[in-house]
């Protein structure tokens, strides 16, 4: 069995407009660009953005090799708005989108959605989440990497609690620039594009970091998150530096009562990206594999449409059946309890 | 053997040779010091003497003040100051041939006066422990990111200074240090062949805590996150904006920042620019090109992994052997004793690359120094 986790349908001005509810659709209130306009990117040369669209054609594009058992689609919001009322109102109606044109019509039956919501609304948020709740189609929630506040802060809470409530794991996803969001690097904006990808697993890894140091796990023992921006090699890293100062420093967050590396086994998963495991950005090394534990942490998303998602190849290369089985199907199914309901996959609690 | 004998032939004829070299050690002056070497004028006025700025100020709990408890002078000497007890825990009990100073002082946001700091800084080190044990601490040139003329002018200043080997910055610049805007900086290191050396301060001009993101709210998430992501993105920065391509002598060594994460993202950094190099018209040398000709990590804090084979992997496929140069850290909190800080797992052709022979290499020091006092005679 596979599932692909990340693949990302891609919503046209024309349709938000549609859906938008006054002020924002009658005004035109500055909804950004698909892809941001910061830099230059790759992306622009490869996606095609109309296709994204069409349910019949990201169907094709996903499920044509005949391997692909289910997919979970979470599209991109345009990046984070200031406004959080105009924030949800996009957030809903990327939703009202994705249930009408690829969940609740005549799509493939193999689509899942995500429920996107946006993190600087928190009380609209709840309500996205309490919407769309009772729709088996929808198998999680996504949020935008990007944020005013980290995750762990108290503020967001209410959104955490309604995901677990409903048994609903948390998609983070970069929903790329529109410039409104905080500067890509701590140390001011990059000048190019290629910075701002390469910096977006740290950022991710600073969310998760985070979210333990705030004892949210603890408090919330149900709660998920999968890292669609990857992170699988990077997180040991910085996990073991995470160790270091937990052993220092405990006085401080009496709450974490194991070893960082050991408690994000627990409640992270990350998407694969096409470098884990491969030191110079190709060549595989099996080491380093044994070290980052796809069989445990990984979860496969060809991030279509955009260039630069694993391939379902480079995802399992150098594990072994079981692991392999799990990267591609077993870690999603076990992180994402509605898609196995509705697969008709037992998975142990 | 009476204390005469061991001293007078040891300073001399004896050749030791170079086995351990600490690349940072934070030997840095009292405030009441530091001012002896400021130039007056901004002292007197901008500064109205007021030094309480000089003492770099955390707002996160730091356990015991973030020092060795067992490095305080006989009288209350400030870890660090007392030159017999740095002695002894360095070239005495951690066993160092060389070391690498990196003091650290608060700085603030007014650009004349982080000079005025940085130049009492750099007169200190020329005049205090410069002068000593035959050159076995080395001096960095302290500059401020803010005012690149001044900086300039103090490179200047010492590049002459054998003692002096390389120059030291703090990360936290207006934009990644790719940026055209602090290029003369790197083309004065580059034409004097001084690595550039970065380390972090709790400085009172950085926005503590701050990411992309948010800001983090514990010393656990900052100290072992933000300083990967302030070298992160001058990493990156440097090599997309073609700097290392550009200028072939700019070296960059990354100090108490963390090694592995590097290796993931320069991954990624080297798929990107094989696919789409179009992208980056000035970076015309690849990612592990650059890293392997112009940059260096210092090791401490060592990730220690939970199983330490592991962390020999990592090593291994992050390239320590040719990447990363041992450090302790001393007087911090925590100090890398060089007796355990790396596993043994890890095999001693690549400890002896960690332990010396990298920054042996990338410094350009000698194999052997004379003998000191605190060698043990049978040694």
């Amino acid at each position: 069995m596979v599932v692909d986790a990340a693949v990302h349908p891609s919503i046209s001005t024309e349709e938000y407009l549609r859906r938008l509810p006054g002020p924002w659709r009658d005004h035109n209130m500055g909804l950004p660009t698909p892809l941001g306009r910061l830099w230059e990117t790759p992306i622009d040369e490869v996606a095609d953005l109309a296709a994204a669209g069409d349910p019949e054609r990201v169907a094709e594009a996903v499920f044509g090799a005949g391997d692909v058992d289910a997919a979970i689609l979470t599209p991109l919001t345009r990046g984070i708005l200031p406004n959080r009322l105009h924030a949800t109102a996009v957030a809903a109606a990327t939703n009202d989108w994705l249930a009408e044109a690829f969940l609740d019509g005549s799509a493939d039956e193999r689509f899942y959605g995500s429920i996107r919501v946006a993190v600087t609304d928190v009380e609209g948020a709840v309500r996205e989440i309490e919407r769309w709740a009772g729709n088996p189609r929808f198998v999680q929630v996504a949020v935008g990497l990007r944020a005013f506040a980290h995750f762990g802060e108290e503020q967001y809470l209410p959104i955490w609690e309604a995901a677990a409530a409903h048994g609903l794991p948390v998609y983070v996803q970069d929903d790329l620039a529109n410039a409104a969001e905080m500067w890509h690097s701590v140390a001011g904006q990059p000048v190019h594009w290629a910075e701002a990808d390469t910096l977006r697993a740290l950022t991710a890894i600073v969310q998760m970091a985070s979210v333990m140091g705030s004892g949210l796990y603890e408090r919330l023992p149900d709660l998920r998150f999968i890292f669609g921006d990857g992170g699988l090699d990077l997180a040991p890293t910085l996990l073991w530096r995470l160790n270091n100062d937990w052993r220092a420093g405990r006085v401080e967050v009496p709450w974490i009562e194991e070893l960082p590396s050991t408690l994000v086994q627990r409640y992270a998963r990350f998407v694969c990206s096409y470098t884990d495991g491969r030191p110079d950005g190709e060549t595989l090394d099996p080491e380093l594999v044994a070290v980052t534990r796809p069989g445990t942490l990984a979860i496969y998303g060809s991030h279509h449409p955009h260039w630069d998602g694993a391939t379902r190849a480079e995802a399992t290369e150098g594990l072994g059946d079981e692991d392999a089985a799990r990267v591609l199907a077993g870690n999603a199914l076990e992180t994402i309890p509605r898609l196995a309901a509705a697969l008709g996959v037992e998975v142990a609690a | 053997m009476t204390d005469l004998q061991v001293a007078a032939p040891a300073a001399s004829a004896r050749r030791v040779a170079v086995k351990r070299i600490d690349c940072d050690v934070h030997l840095t002056p009292m405030p009441a010091t530091l001012v002896d070497f400021m130039p007056r004028d901004v002292l007197d006025t901008v500064m109205r003497k007021d030094l309480r700025r000089l003492i770099p100020r955390s707002c996160y709990l730091l356990l015991g003040e973030g020092l060795r408890q067992d490095a305080w002078g006989p009288d209350g000497e400030v870890p660090g100051t007392h030159k017999e007890t740095v002695k002894r825990q360095l070239w005495g009990e951690a066993k160092m041939d060389f070391g690498f100073m990196t003091p650290l002082v608060g700085v603030g946001a007014d650009p004349a006066v982080n000079l005025a700091i940085m130049r009492g800084l750099n007169a200190w080190q020329a005049e205090t422990w410069l002068n000593e044990d035959n050159l076995r601490f080395f001096g960095s040139i302290c500059v401020p990111v803010d005012n690149v003329p001044g900086a300039i002018a103090e490179i200047e200043r010492w590049a002459g200074h054998e003692g002096f080997r390389q120059i030291l910055i703090q990360p936290d610049g207006d934009r990644p240090f790719g940026h055209p805007s602090y290029l003369p900086l790197w083309e004065t290191a580059a034409r004097h062949r001084l690595p550039v050396a970065m380390h972090f301060n709790e400085s009172n001009r950085l926005q503590m805590g701050i990411t992309p993101t948010g800001r983090f709210t514990t010393y656990f998430e900052y100290h072992a996150i933000s300083h990967p992501l302030e070298y992160a993105a001058h990493l990156t920065s440097w090599i997309t904006a073609g700097t290392f391509a550009r200028l072939p002598e700019f070296k960059v060594v990354f100090v108490e920042g963390g090694f592995l994460w590097h290796r993931p993202l320069i991954a990624r950094m080297s798929r990107q620019w094989e696919a789409k190099r179009g992208f980056l018209a000035e970076a015309t040398k690849s990612p592990l090109e650059c890293l392997r000709d112009q940059v260096r990590f210092s090791s401490q804090p060592l990730e220690s992994a939970v199983r330490p084979k592991e962390l020999a992997a990592y090593l291994r496929a992050a390239e320590a052997d040719k990447l990363l140069m041992f450090a302790t850290d001393y007087p911090h909190y925590d100090f890398d004793d060089p007796d355990v800080a790396l596993p043994p797992a890890v095999d001693d052709a690549l400890r002896g690359r960690i332990m010396s022979e990298n920054a042996r290499e990338f410094y350009n020091l000698p194999a052997t120094r004379p003998g000191g006092p605190y060698d043990e005679v049978d040694a």
